[in-house]
């Protein structure tokens, strides 16, 4: 028992050593990508950011999928929803991996609605192929143990159709098919509580930007909006700043280990950005490999600088997530 | 005038006498060849004699006593032969004398109870002695059965006369015997006296042979072989000559020298010839220190291979130092150099970790001092924690070791560390490209201490490297103190190691992994009689942080062991070894709930903390009974039991068994067969973070090996092997029922394995000036989780192992070593694709059949090269220690791209030299 060490260590000095190759750049789009995909109510009224929902709430699902282009319109692509419940504290596709192999026809739709009994939400069921479908939620007797909904979006594109893709899922291919994308979101429940209590999504709120000259010398500060669109002049470089809405950290209790202790918490607001050209600042970070395009902690400052290429325009892309399942996005548009 | 070396010269044994002891006092004197009296020209094969014959040589026979019937005699396997040292027969007063040795010979042959019964003078009977104990015979028979013999042998010593030196047409220094010898030169009063020491060590010089001839036109000091050469050739022949032997304490005296300019040669074996020029004025008298340069030289010399007396452990590979120091892509470091052995996979990156027949890291221990050490190695695997210069023996146990040891389910490393010097203050200063490291030991009293640290410094070198974004920090001590109390001996050893990876670039910032232990050993041995005693309390302290999780565990570890020694046929070895302790665990918990292990995907973690205490009794014995004469046996039987007092509440019973049997003079079977038992680590048996109900891990080892002794020192050994494994800790995903409540299992036994192999070690000893080895390993390791799962390779296994180390000793201190390796690539898990998460940006690749890939075959050669000199006080070693001579680009992992489409080859570490340079006193 006094060998503390074992081959994590191995890994780790490994990886510590190693040379690091080339591989491609996570924050660049050069293909059909899924970047975002959340539940939010039907009904903005009953609070447009809601990522938590009661049995009997209405739901729309949200993707938010680009190209090199920027977002892809809804008859480029074909897809497939497919949900799943999820127990507490595993990660997002552990329900679907463990039915694998299935048949696609084999898989139900899920149940509709309020249902006077709890039930229980079939692993896995279907959700349609619309790109943003609506559903009522039943009342599940999984909420009661802390589940939450495993949902699973198959997107096809080019010469794939969404049920090829999804059946090579379904099927437990690991190497799935050219022109099939996979993306996997949580669609939180909860129990009939105070709704303050529910998580929602973080909202962006505006990007600052702030275009810089070769000299160093600040040209202009422009505020922008999901879709807007930005002419970048002379600007060698250009600052960009997340402002989230100041109350949008929201304080929450966290149940260690199965309910043993309770701690409190506030979330942490992290930013990824993406881009279909330039280049993005150096941010740092633990081991990240070919990642880049996140930073930012706590509310404060979510900050880059992006640096334009020789394209003369430029599409950013920017998620803001709180860590639990709240997820928001903005695209921006770079003109030279 | 010119003449050949001398011949050596040859002592001769000259009579023998043999009495027998069957258990009661009867004594009949008898007669067998190895015991007739010996006629100098007598045939030597069946008899101890001396070759060649001295022709001046006489004896005195003994009276050959008359055999009692049925007595068949002991016969000498293989001549008895002892020469008359040369450092002796230079000396101007030769002893000449017999000497008498009264031994037994027992009923496997071999000799003991060894005794001088005429002395002639020191060096001689320990000639004498030395002899006796390595002869064997086959053993007498009394009415078929064997029977001790009680005998003696006498041998004669003459010295030879004395030899010409070499000529100067050999371009050695004109120091000839004239030929109207003796010598013209009166004696008189000492004029000369000093001692000849080992240059670098200061080790005095026993035999050597001091020659003092006149020396008119030489300067004072050292005369440097150059210089000697042309003075020689200006001179004619000495018109005297004088000669001395140094003592045991390498002092000398030369009496009756003339006045002026004095030439002193100094010979011995193994050294450089020293030439040293003195003025003698009238009525003084020249004293001083003369170091003369081993030929061999090398810092690490004094270090021995462990004494024989261990059980038949079936493969228990043992190397010297020196050897080990001077395997290329070692850094000298003779604990890296075991893993060139067989059984033991390459680890990526050469990081040190021991992977001993598939067995994982943590499967396999190491033990220093009786006491189990957290790690071996420091990060990056650029040293070990131990430093080389204290290491007495470090011997590597693949599998079915010895009772003593425990808690492993794989292989054993056992350091002995080394009792420090005495004779005199040492040390040394070692730098290179990775770290430096200084040692100072010497005498206390009647005792003796070492002290040495290491610091490294290569990160500051690989900040050069523009892609490392890590590099390892490391430092170490040790202390060690021994001093005899009473009939014993009493120490103190203290050792500790800190390990940290420091971040070379942007890419390693946040990767914060720290690993620390101090321990302290206190140990007390002694002897009496047939009886060995050591005992040894132990503290340690050991700390290992990865991010925001840690592990810091307090721990104590007393071992008690007793050793009886009844004769060459049976010992016991029987003690205790108590482990006890707490770890604090800092982990990242599972939040809401959780069903797999801690921090197990979830993005949502909380650190607690936690402790683990633990108590771990164990009680251990070892039987070794040895049998037979010409064909010994040798069998160990073992047990060792554990109790896994805390937490788990459970006692494993292992028995072992060993055997070793001499199928003949040059042929050897091992075997062995064993259980071995070991504890999960401190979270998985956590109740919160783990699963207390856990049970040890436990495999089953056997192996079954034949070695042959070949001609020229060289060796072949063939092993096979097997070992099962099962309650092997896996992690799982279950709810079990634990205290009324529906909790994750965390944890289960549920795991098994099989592991099974050959191994073929050839292998030329470090006595020549060729030496290696070549270590080719065939094996497959297979594991499997959970009953429904197949089994699949373990991460580890290795399909071909070969490692090919070859050193050669070059003239001036030249040395020079190879190390080719080629080995199977490691299992790997291919990925073609992933699922986005998009709650955190990252992809979950998709499940593939695990480790059903393999990397590309690994294929390396590195280079060593090192030059030693030696100054009077202090020895200089540079080395030059390269890796990866020829650059080849092996992958050791793939990295994939972030969405697994692609990936490419990490590549071990590519051309890297080290140049470096130690110095010692």
């Amino acid at each position: 028992m006094l060998r503390p060490i074992r081959s994590r260590l191995l890994l780790a000095s490994a990886g510590g050593l190693a040379c690091v190759g080339e591989l491609p750049d996570q924050s660049l789009i050069e293909d059909t990508r899924i970047l975002g995909i959340r539940a939010v109510p039907d009904d903005p009224q009953r609070g447009a950011a809601r990522a938590q929902f009661f049995g009997g709430d209405q739901v729309r699902l949200q993707t938010l999928i680009v190209d090199p282009e920027g977002p892809v319109d809804a008859d480029r692509v074909e897809v497939y929803w497919l949900a799943c419940p999820l127990g507490p504290a595993l990660p997002l596709y552990r329900c679907l991996a463990e039915a694998v192999p299935v048949e696609l026809d084999a898989i139900p739709p899920c149940p509709q609605g309020p249902t006077q009994d709890p039930i229980s939400l079939p692993a896995p069921c279907t959700l349609g192929t619309e790109l943003a479908p609506r559903w009522t939620l039943p009342s599940l007797t999984e909420v009661a143990q802390g589940f939450s909904v495993e949902l699973t979006l198959v997107l096809a594109h080019g010469d794939m159709s969404a049920s090829q893709c999804a059946r090579a899922l379904l099927r437990g291919d690991y190497d799935t098919p050219e022109g099939c994308e996979y993306a996997t979101g949580e669609l939180g429940l909860a129990s009939p509580g105070p709704a303050a209590m529910l998580n929602e999504h973080p909202r962006v709120g505006t990007v600052a930007a702030t275009l810089w000259s070769g000299s160093d010398e600040v040209l202009s500060v422009v505020e922008l909006v999901d879709g807007g669109s930005l002419s970048r002049g002379d600007a060698t470089s250009i600052e960009l700043v997340v402002q989230p809405p100041d109350d949008d950290r929201q304080a929450y209790v966290v149940p260690v280990n199965g309910g043993e202790s309770f701690q409190d918490a506030t979330e942490t607001l992290r930013v990824q950005w993406l881009r279909t050209a330039g280049d993005f600042g150096d941010f740092g970070g633990p081991m990240g490999g070919g990642g880049g395009g996140g930073g930012g902690l706590g509310g404060d400052a979510l900050a880059t600088t992006w640096s334009p290429g020789d394209e003369s325009t430029a599409m950013l892309h920017l998620l803001l997530r709180d860590e639990r399942s709240g997820t928001s996005w903005a695209s921006i548009e770079i003109t030279r | 005038m010119s003449s050949p070396a001398p011949d050596p010269r040859w002592a001769r044994l000259v009579g023998v006498g043999l009495w027998l002891v069957v258990g009661r006092a009867y004594a009949a004197p008898v007669d067998e060849p190895g015991a007739s009296p010996v006629e100098p020209d007598a045939d030597p094969s069946d008899r101890p004699s001396a070759s060649p014959p001295v022709d001046d040589s006489t004896f005195a026979p003994a009276e050959p006593p008359p055999i009692p019937d049925g007595l068949i005699p002991p016969t000498l396997q293989s001549p008895m032969s002892v020469q008359y040292p040369e450092g002796l027969a230079a000396g101007p007063s030769s002893p000449e004398g017999e000497v008498e040795v009264a031994f037994v010979i027992g009923i496997d042959g071999v000799t003991k109870d060894i005794e001088v019964t005429r002395r002639l003078h020191d060096e001689l009977d320990r000639i004498a002695v030395e002899a006796v104990t390595q002869a064997r015979y086959s053993p007498a028979t009394f009415d078929g059965g064997a029977v001790e013999i009680e005998t003696s042998v006498t041998f004669r010593f003459t010295p030879p006369p004395a030899p010409p030196l070499p000529t100067p047409q050999e371009q050695e220094p004109v120091v000839e015997v004239a030929d109207d010898a003796p010598s013209p030169v009166p004696t008189g009063p000492v004029r000369i006296r000093g001692v000849a020491l080992e240059g670098g060590s200061r080790q005095p010089i026993p035999s050597m042979r001091v020659v003092a001839i006149p020396g008119e036109g030489l300067p004072l000091g050292r005369v440097r072989r150059r210089e000697s050469r042309r003075w020689s050739e200006t001179q004619g022949e000495p018109t005297w000559t004088l000669e001395a032997t140094t003592d045991q304490e390498g002092a000398f005296e030369l009496a009756g020298v003339p006045d002026g300019r004095i030439l002193l040669i100094f010979i011995s074996p193994g050294f450089d010839r020293l030439e040293y020029a003195v003025q003698l004025t009238p009525s003084t008298l020249v004293e001083g220190k003369y170091y003369a340069t081993r030929l061999d030289n090398n810092p690490y010399r004094t270090v021995v291979v462990a004494p024989q007396e261990r059980p038949a452990e079936i493969t228990r590979r043992e190397i010297t130092t020196e050897e080990l120091t001077r395997i290329p892509g070692t850094q000298g470091d003779p604990l890296k150099g075991l893993q060139n052995f067989p059984g033991m996979a390459r680890t990526p990156f050469g990081i040190g970790q021991l992977i001993i027949r598939g067995a994982a890291p943590g499967d396999s221990a190491v033990y220093l001092g009786g006491h189990e050490l957290p790690t071996l190695f420091h990060f990056g695997g650029l040293q070990s924690v131990f430093n080389a210069d204290m290491i007495a023996s470090a011997a590597y146990v693949p599998s079915n070791f010895d009772s003593p040891y425990g808690d492993a389910t794989g292989g054993l490393v056992d350091i002995t560390p080394k009792t420090p010097r005495r004779d005199g203050f040492h040390g040394y200063v070692d730098a290179d490209l990775y770290d430096a490291s200084a040692l100072v030991q010497g005498p206390v009293g009647r005792g003796s201490f070492a002290v040495a640290a290491r610091r490294s410094y290569v990160d500051g070198v690989l900040r050069g490297f523009d892609a490392v974004p890590l590099a390892p920090r490391y430092w170490d001590y040790q202390g060690l103190f021994e001093h005899p109390v009473g009939p014993g001996v009493l120490g103190v050893r203290l050792l500790g190691s800190d390990d940290q990876f420091v971040a070379l670039s942007d890419l390693g910032e946040g990767f914060e992994f720290t690993s620390a232990f101090h321990r302290a050993d206190l140990y007390y041995r002694q002897k009496v009689g047939k009886w060995s005693l050591y005992a040894s309390p132990s503290f340690s302290y050991v700390t290992e942080t990865q991010g925001t999780s840690g592990e810091d565990s307090y721990n104590t570890s007393t071992r008690l062991e007793g050793k009886y020694r009844h004769d060459d046929h049976f010992d016991l070895l029987f003690g205790t070894e108590t482990r006890a302790g707490a770890a604090r665990l800092t982990l990242m918990s599972a939040v809401g709930g959780g069903f797999g292990p801690p921090g197990g995907g979830s993005s949502q973690n909380a650190i607690s903390e936690t402790t683990v205490p633990y108590v771990t009794p164990a009680l251990y014995a070892t039987g070794t009974i040895r049998w037979g004469a010409a064909r010994p046996a040798t069998v160990s039987p073992s047990v060792r039991m554990t109790a896994y007092a805390t937490p788990m509440g459970q006692v494993t019973v292992d028995p072992r068994l060993n055997a070793k049997w001499d199928v003949a003079p040059k042929w050897s079977l091992k075997a062995g067969v064993g259980l071995y038992s070991q504890a999960p680590e401190f979270v998985e048996l956590d109740e919160t973070f783990g699963n207390p109900d856990l049970s040890p891990e436990h495999s089953v080892q056997s192996s079954l090996g034949a070695r042959w002794q070949l001609p020229y020192d060289m060796s072949v050994e063939v092993t096979g092997f097997y070992k099962y494994l099962w309650d092997i800790v896996v992690d799982s995903d279950r709810l079990v029922e634990r205290g009324g409540q529906t909790v994750p299992q965390r944890w289960a036994n549920t795991g098994i394995g099989h592991s099974y192999g050959a191994e073929l070690l050839f292998r030329r000893d470090f006595s020549k000036n060729l030496y290696g080895w070549l270590a080719y390993t065939l094996s497959r390791t297979q594991l499997r989780e959970r009953d429904a799962q197949p089994l699949q390779l373990a991460p580890f296994d290795q399909t071909h192992i070969l490692n090919l180390v070859a050193g050669y000793k070059l003239p001036r201190n030249w040395n020079m070593g190879l190390r080719f390796r080629l080995t199977s690539g490691n299992p790997t898990t291919p990925l073609a694709n992933g699922i986005y998460d998009s709650t955190t940006g990252s992809y979950t690749p998709f499940a593939a059949p695990e480790l059903s890939g393999r990397l590309p075959a690994f294929h390396q050669l590195d280079l060593r090269v090192d030059k030693t000199w030696t100054l009077r006080l202090i020895r200089i070693m540079a080395y030059l220690d390269i890796q990866n001579l020829y650059n080849a680009q092996n992958a050791e992992f793939l990295l994939s791209s972030y969405d697994y489409e692609q990936s490419v080859r990490l590549t071990s570490l590519p051309f890297f030299p080290s140049l470096g340079l130690r110095l010692d006193f």
